[in-house]
């Protein structure tokens, strides 16, 4: 009998996608207090930056309170054991202009994102981060659009690129723990390289499926302090170290450090601590990205329209982060004045 | 490069011809074309006849057939002027005949690159199974063909589960439709179909099957494990393996295979197989202390760097007993002096580039 106990990466999202659900506004003393807070905690990968990664601050998708530089910089200082990761979705990202001086900074992991349908682009930066000697880890968003066998071609091109692991994300929070073990499962069926699952809370699995995920055999997982995240949040980082540690799985996280992390986080980061509001159970439901939810909640206001009908006719027009701009369309649309 | 270049590969030459002058003789007076001529296996049979024309006189004509012309000038800007070699510019499935002169024909067109494959798995599948017919229809035209030699893969073996070196024999992969086996089922296609060119049209077919290899023409960031160590240490890096290092993986240098190649081809009988390769298996993390022990400072080396755990290790390490008792072949440059003559040549061509 295996007696060994198994070991689950931890990744925090915290200052990332938490960077989200304060409209990308994280300042200098909340980045070093958190980072401080993680790293004392045993956190291995502590991920920072613009909600959307490396050089994804504009005026489509919300200007960064500070520039990735401030913010590395920052974290870099503030980190002794932890690795410092960033989100990198090429295209906001490009080589030159933000992953060589990431790596000046002082970032360990590039986790290289990308539509889940749509791994080829991320070949290039896969490969410039892993000839760097970088870790490098592959990303496949909004994995719910699609059936298993189609995220394990994605996953396995990623891994011919040279990442060194696959995460899954549920995006817009959508999936039941089912649909997660059973596409975690065919992606180890399919790869030599560890997977992952990046959970979001909108129909309150957030848990629950980075369990199933665990259960299936995933060895990365996200979780952010207090959830704090896009949208409904993500999977809550203290919670999933305790549930993790009471199923006897070895995070090599400290409890009461972390606890104290997610303390300071409600305390220093999160504004509002992230609820499943009616808005992000349809954001759920339909399988819109979480992140869509300010902007939507801003257009449903302004055009006086029910937020819920602009996320059911988002979902049905499967758009995906980046495609922010169809809402006012979508708004228009449903006001009856295309 | 040049000059530098003939001189790096003509040591390599010097060192092995000895051992198998004897058993290429009779290539000499005959005309050999190569399909994938500017690829890492085609440099390498290009150098070598480039070799034996030199210093033996042996009279050999080469028709390189590629698409990429400027690649070929750039790797080999030697065999451009040289006028017993001729590069016909031709995508493979676009080829309708070759030189009717041609005794020999060794079909190596196809990457082995897997991001290729992954990437783009109908041109895969596309140019190894349109190539391979088109290389055969075009040898059938031809009046004085003696040997088609099928430049196959390892990788139409099912997964090694014995920790043994694979023979021959061992089983092909159990029919899968994913994508993911693009580039295998093609290649097993392949095989077939130059069966059934051998039975139909009497084409006197060989098959090899290349395992894994090293030195000039293979590119530093190529996604095999020693161009990975060698890419690290040269930039003052931790050496990382992503698992354990108890994987295992056998090199033959581009020398040995170049003669391999010669030799099967010249003597090995129509419808024979023969892997090739290196029967010495080394793991991983030992390729690693060897690739480390070649530079000063020597490298730190870093495993299971995905921090996430274990990974599945493998066993790729080829059976050729075959191929070196009936033509008498041996391993001609060791894995130290392969690893070590790998290294010097990106050394090289890093400080020319």
């Amino acid at each position: 009998m295996n007696t060994r106990v198994r070991k689950i990466l931890i990744s925090d999202p915290t200052l990332r996608d938490g960077n989200h659900a304060v409209s990308h506004q994280l300042g200098i003393e909340q980045i070093a207090a958190y980072c401080r807070a993680a790293d004392a905690a045993g956190v291995t990968i502590v991920e920072v930056g613009h909600g959307n990664g490396l050089g994804a601050s504009s005026l489509q998708v919300g200007v960064a309170a500070l520039d990735d530089e401030t913010m590395l910089t920052t974290a870099r200082d503030n980190l002794k054991s932890a690795k410092l990761g960033v989100h990198v979705i090429p295209g906001f990202a490009t080589i030159e202009r933000d992953i060589k001086p990431a790596m000046e900074y002082g970032v360990d992991v590039f986790r290289v994102a990308c539509h889940c349908t749509e791994a080829d682009i991320t070949e290039r930066h896969i490969r410039f981060c892993r000839t760097e000697g970088k870790i490098v880890f592959g990303v496949l968003m909004m994995s719910h659009m699609v059936d298993k066998e189609v995220l394990a071609d994605e996953a396995h091109k990623m891994q011919t690129y040279g990442a060194e692991g696959v995460i899954l994300m549920d995006s817009s929070g959508n999936y039941l723990p089912a649909d997660v073990a059973a596409k975690i499962s065919c992606l180890l069926d399919n790869l030599d390289i560890p997977v992952g699952f990046h959970a979001h809370n909108n129909l309150g699995m957030g848990i629950a499926n980075s369990v199933a995920a665990v259960q299936a055999g995933a060895a990365i997982i996200d979780g952010c302090a207090r959830g704090f995240g896009a949208g409904a949040g993500n999977a809550q980082l203290e919670v999933l170290v305790a549930v993790l540690d009471r199923m006897g799985y070895d995070t090599g996280i400290d409890l009461y450090k972390i606890l104290d992390a997610g303390d300071l986080a409600e305390k220093q980061l999160v504004k509002v601590v992230p609820t499943i509001s009616s808005v992000s159970v349809v954001s759920g439901l339909s399988g819109v990205f979480s992140g869509f939810l300010k902007p939507v909640s801003r257009v449903a206001t302004e055009f006086e329209i029910d937020p819920r009908d602009i996320f059911f006719e988002l979902g049905k027009r499967k758009v995906v982060a980046g495609q922010e701009d169809i809402i006012i369309e979508v708004a228009k649309q449903l006001k009856g004045n295309p | 490069m040049s000059t530098k270049q003939n001189k790096f590969i003509a040591e390599d030459f010097d060192r092995i011809y000895p051992a198998v002058a004897r058993k290429l003789e009779c290539l000499a007076g005959h005309t050999l074309l190569v399909t994938g001529g500017a690829g890492f296996l085609g440099s390498w049979i290009c150098e070598l006849v480039h070799y034996l024309n030199r210093v033996d006189k042996a009279d050999i004509k080469l028709f390189v057939v590629d698409r990429d012309r400027e690649r070929f000038a750039q790797r080999l800007p030697h065999l451009v002027k040289d006028e017993a070699v001729e590069f016909i510019r031709c995508d493979i499935r676009s080829l309708v005949e070759m030189p009717r002169e041609v005794n020999y024909v060794i079909h190596a067109s196809a990457t082995p690159d897997n991001r290729f494959h992954a990437s783009s798995p109908v041109e895969t599948m596309t140019s190894i199974a349109e190539g391979t017919a088109n290389a055969l229809r075009a040898a059938n035209r031809v009046s004085n063909l003696i040997k088609f030699v099928n430049v196959s893969a390892s990788a139409i073996y099912a997964a090694n589960t014995q920790d043994q070196p694979i023979p021959e024999s061992a089983p092909g992969l159990t029919l899968s439709l994913k994508s993911a086996f693009a580039y295998s089922e093609a290649k097993r296609y392949a095989e077939i179909l130059c069966s059934a060119a051998r039975s139909e049209a009497r084409i006197p077919v060989v098959t090899v099957r290349p395992f894994t290899f090293c030195g000039a023409y293979q590119e530093l960031d190529s996604p095999w494990v020693l161009n990975n160590f060698i890419n690290d240490a040269l930039h003052q890096r931790p050496i990382r393996i992503l698992g354990d290092g108890m994987s295992v993986r056998s090199l033959m240098y581009g020398a040995d295979l170049a003669c391999w190649m010669l030799v099967i081809m010249l003597q090995a009988d129509s419808g024979q197989v023969f892997n090739v390769g290196s029967e010495n298996g080394e793991t991983v993390g030992e390729l690693a202390r060897r690739v480390a022990g070649c530079f000063s400072p020597v490298p730190t080396i870093l495993i299971n760097t995905s921090l996430a755990g274990h990974t599945e290790n493998s066993y790729l390490v080829p059976d050729v007993s075959a191929a070196k008792s009936q033509f008498d072949l041996d391993i001609y440059t060791d894995l130290d002096q392969a690893i070590a003559r790998t290294i010097a040549w990106y050394h090289a061509s890093l400080h020319t580039s």
